[in-house]
């Protein structure tokens, strides 16, 4: 324990000055009375009845934003009351708008406007009378939420004399298509990816799982970008401790802006100086569909087309798609994941410590092949293998950045300088390029990329044990490690298991997957409603209700 | 206090970036050494070391005209010195974890080899090597043979020494470690494959050997030499060693001859032999018995014989069955009578067959030894014929 001390020192700092930053950011927010857009406290003041005061208000709270649409009518059963349509161009889908005002210049005449204004608290059984050619409509009340249902896309009805006004869902701006997943590809499976909108994302989810207790709890996160958030979780399946714990972890959060699921995977993760990532994300929604079969909880962001699954654990990173699209093949392919794990994370460090220390190791006609290959080159192995490793990462980010139109040239240029030239220059010797493209290709094979980024890290610091140690410095890297992922926690739950502790009916989809017909229970990480399928008269009694077989 | 342990850490770090630690080496900095030579000049030890020359043996193209090995000679007093030493000659360190070999010339082999093998000792040096003795030539010219198939010539004798371990009855492959054991317990004594130089010639330690065709010098394993304690004492002929190598049950497969019914003789090939050597005690007498099943098939049958009948056989077998207890009551005579040394490790069997008679005549096993009687019996089963029943001579037509 004395070896992660420091790390909580460290942490502590730093969270010490994430305090502060946010501070900071929300500084301006409060103080932001003389700077015009930025909602203050003032803002929630409720709504004035005037109808060009109201106006006006709303105009100099966007600061007259080109986009900003008023459109006044005169309407009523005299067709002299004064109403306003306020919406953001762009955001909202003109033709819906248009129906709205169409519908509501055709009904308006049935409703005494005026009327109603002592009645502001059947505002419900108003606006039924009315009967507005529209989805969703909200009472509004105050002027933040004016102002935010606006910014949202809606459009806000406002009458003169009226203390309340009414946003219509009128969304419509213009978004990316559902399409193929990117970087979670399968061969086998579905071939739909979330994309950047926040309701198609869920209803892709709801599409998979027809059934009542499929629940979607929304809230909103950022002061400024207000980000719509989405917990989806299936009642009945879902282990309340977690979903209570992200619940907790979700309101703490305190940012200006979120942009991206990371931005929220940030906040709520255990541990951010962990190695290994506790929360899991993907742009598959039958993967989210499967994770929430299992009881767990998916969190979807608007404008991020990935999605965060807690609680995840170390071998849901080794389990793709596939795996259960596939024919059964006695976990092939995951045992080869498992094995690409220590290959890509060990094999520069192995190769280091058999040529600088155990030389005695490696069989004759090798050693004596591997020594020739060293020959002439001027670098010792721990610098050479230290010097291919950042050569080939900056190709790979060099590879990600670079407009497309330029990708072949990087790609020669790679191929030629690190395969040939370097080679042929006796800078590294040849087996060296081999064990790099070996460890490329291997950190490569992982279903979530993320896994990549800690081990890429620790290829690093594994190299060096190995150059100062040899197996040594290895064997005590790795006891750290296995330590290391063996204290770590998704929400509460051990992050290796069910490899540590040790659960025997979880191992049905752990090294290998088990055919379908054998994985009757859900993961034992749950404690409810544990049977997948409806247990035979022969087994015992099921633990919970059978809530969910779809 | 926080910052200071935070430094403190800091400098631990650092300390771990500084590589001088122990038996760091980079593989550019070995001289890996694959086999090792013993000969004596005026009592001092040569040690020869045969060195790879790796840039030359894993030269692929081009055929480099170095020669795949270096070998070094140096004086010593024991042979760590000498592979010190070694470092004035040569840029690298001897380095010797992939020994293959070592090769002891007879001199220093009759001579005794006790004060010189603690080898194992020095951490680089695994036990797991050959040992064999430079018969009628020294340890040094065996090395510095130069032969294709293996560029190393280390290797070439590693390497034959196995396939013919396998193939061939007569060989016997015997690592440090074994001798080592076997030359310092009462119970066995051990043996020694010989190594000669055929075609010795100027050029033997030239690349050029490797490119004539035949007459080109080439080392070759010869019969074993039997020891007693540390001591060589003389060699087994092809028989006898083929003999030994029954009765310590180290045959895997191999080509026996036989002599047919009807004249000439029939070549079998043996696909098993095991052999079992028990010891007993009668009246507090010691005996030895040896027993021998061997399966064999018919490998060639140089005669005219009818290997349809059963009768033909069963001939075939017991003939097959006399002719080996010969072969091998001449090998147990001549390591009794004329060696006096206890090779096939009949101490051992007596050992293992009753304990405490075997304490009562241990002190006095080398006098008993030559006298002990021991009872041979052989089993063969001549199980297949081959592709062919009867050999083609019994269609032979033509008069003569």
């Amino acid at each position: 324990m004395s070896l992660f001390s420091d790390g909580h020192t460290i942490k502590k700092l730093l969270f010490r000055i994430k305090k502060n930053e946010t501070n900071r950011r929300v500084g301006p927010l409060s103080l932001s009375k003389e700077r015009d857009g930025l909602m203050t406290e003032d803002d929630k003041q409720p709504l004035q009845p005037d109808l060009m005061a109201q106006l006006d208000e709303v105009r100099q709270a966007l600061g007259d934003s080109s986009d900003l649409v008023i459109r006044q009518l005169k309407a009523g059963q005299d067709g002299k009351t004064d109403v306003a349509f306020i919406y953001l161009d762009g955001m909202v889908n003109p033709t819906i708008v248009y129906y709205l005002i169409q519908s509501f210049l055709v009904r308006s005449d049935r409703v005494d406007l005026n009327m109603t204004t002592n009645q502001t608290s059947d505002a419900g059984a108003w606006i039924q009378q009315l009967g507005i050619a529209a989805g969703d409509v909200q009472p509004l009340k105050r002027r933040d939420d004016l102002l935010h249902a606006v910014l949202c896309g809606k459009t806000v009805l406002v009458i003169d004399g009226h203390d309340e006004a009414h946003a219509v869902c009128t969304n419509g701006w213009e978004h990316r298509t559902v399409s193929e997943p990117t970087s979670q590809t399968v061969i086998k499976g579905p071939q739909e990816a979330f994309t950047e909108t926040i309701r198609v994302n869920t209803a892709l989810v709801r599409k998979r799982i027809k059934h009542p207790d499929l629940r979607i709890e929304s809230k909103e996160l950022g002061l400024l970008t207000k980000t719509s958030v989405s917990v989806i979780y299936i009642q009945g399946i879902v282990d309340e401790g977690v979903l209570a714990e992200l619940h907790s972890r979700l309101e703490s959060i305190k940012i200006d802006g979120v942009l991206e699921s990371n931005y929220v995977e940030e906040f709520i993760q255990d541990s951010t100086f962990g190695f290994f990532p506790t929360v899991n994300n993907t742009e598959r929604p039958d993967v989210v569909a499967a994770a929430l079969l299992e009881g767990r909880v998916a969190i979807i962001i608007d404008g991020s087309p990935h999605v965060l699954i807690v609680p995840s654990l170390f071998t849901e990173f080794m389990q793709s798609a596939e795996d259960y699209y596939q024919r059964y093949d006695f976990g092939f392919s995951r045992m080869l994941r498992f094995v690409s794990f220590v290959i890509t994370l060990l094999t520069p460090s192995i190769y280091i410590a058999l040529t600088t220390f155990h030389q005695e190791m490696i069989p004759t006609q090798m050693l004596i092949s591997l020594a020739a290959q060293r020959e002439g080159v001027p670098f010792p192995a721990f610098v050479e293998a230290v010097m291919m490793e950042i050569t080939f990462r900056l190709l790979y980010e060099a590879g990600i950045r670079m407009p497309r139109a330029v990708g072949t040239a990087i790609s020669i240029v790679g191929a030629l300088v690190l395969g040939e030239a370097a080679v042929e220059a006796d800078l590294v010797s040849p087996v060296m390029v081999i064990i790099v493209s070996i460890t490329a290709i291997t950190s490569m094979i992982f279903p979530n990329p993320e896994v990549g980024i800690s081990i890429r890290l620790l290829r690093f610091v594994f190299m060096g044990l190995a150059a100062s140690f040899g197996f040594y410095g290895i064997f005590i890297g790795t006891v750290i490690l296995v330590m290391h992922m063996c204290h770590l926690e998704s929400f509460g739950k051990p992050y290796m298991s069910p490899l540590a502790p040790f659960r025997l009916p979880d191992q049905k989809d752990t090294l290998v997957r088990a055919p379908w017909w054998m994985m009757y229970t859900r993961p034992s990480l749950l404690h409810t409603n544990v049977y997948r399928e409806p247990p035979d008269e022969s087994t015992e009694k099921r633990g919970g209700s059978d809530s969910s077989s779809s | 206090m926080k910052r200071m342990a935070g430094a403190f850490l800091a400098l631990m770090m650092i300390a771990l970036l500084l590589t001088s630690c122990w038996n760091r080496r980079e593989l550019d900095t070995l001289g890996i050494a694959l086999g090792i030579g013993i000969d004596k000049q005026d009592g001092e030890y040569i040690v020869s070391a045969q060195l790879a020359n790796v840039s030359a043996v894993a030269a692929k193209k081009g055929g480099s005209a170095a020669a795949p090995v270096l070998v070094v000679q140096e004086k010593g007093r024991i042979l760590l010195e000498a592979f010190r030493h070694m470092t004035v000659q040569i840029p690298r360190k001897v380095y010797l974890s992939h020994m293959r070999i070592l090769v002891i010339s007879e001199e220093v082999a009759r001579e005794g080899m006790k004060y010189l093998l603690d080898l194992s000792r020095d951490h680089e040096i695994r036990g797991d090597f050959y040992v064999v003795i430079a018969r009628n030539t020294s340890a040094q010219h065996v090395l510095e043979v130069i032969t294709p198939f293996e560029r190393m010539s280390a290797n070439k004798l590693y390497m034959a020494l196995e396939q013919s371990e396998k193939n061939w009855a007569p060989t016997r492959g015997v690592l440090l470690n074994d001798f080592l054991q076997q030359s310092f317990l009462v119970g066995k004594e051990p043996v020694l494959p010989g190594v000669t130089i055929e075609n010795p010639g100027q050029s033997a330690n030239k690349v050029e050997n490797t490119q004539r065709t035949s007459d080109l010098t080439i080392t070759k394993f010869s019969t074993l030499g039997v020891f007693r304690q540390d001591k060589l004492i003389g060699w087994l002929n092809e028989e006898e060693s083929k003999g030994y190598n029954y009765i310590t049950g180290n045959v895997s497969s191999t080509i026996g001859i036989t002599p047919c019914p009807g004249g000439g003789i029939i070549g079998l090939e043996v696909k098993r032999a095991d052999s079992s050597v028990t010891g007993q005690f009668r009246n507090g007498k010691p005996e030895i018995r040896i027993n021998i099943t061997v399966d064999v098939n018919v490998a060639e049958a140089a005669c005219n014989i009818d290997l349809v009948k059963p009768e033909v056989i069963a001939r075939v077998e017991r003939d097959t069955e006399k002719n080996f207890s010969d072969l091998l009551r001449a090998s147990v005579y001549k390591a009794q009578r004329v060696f006096r040394s206890d090779i096939f490790g009949f101490g051992k069997a007596l050992h293992k067959a009753d304990f405490t008679e075997w304490k009562k005549i241990k002190s006095k096993w080398n006098a008993i030894y030559p006298d002990v009687p021991v009872h041979i019996t052989t089993h063969v089963n001549l199980n297949e014929t081959g592709t062919q029943l009867n050999s083609y001579l019994k269609f032979y037509e033509k008069a003569d």
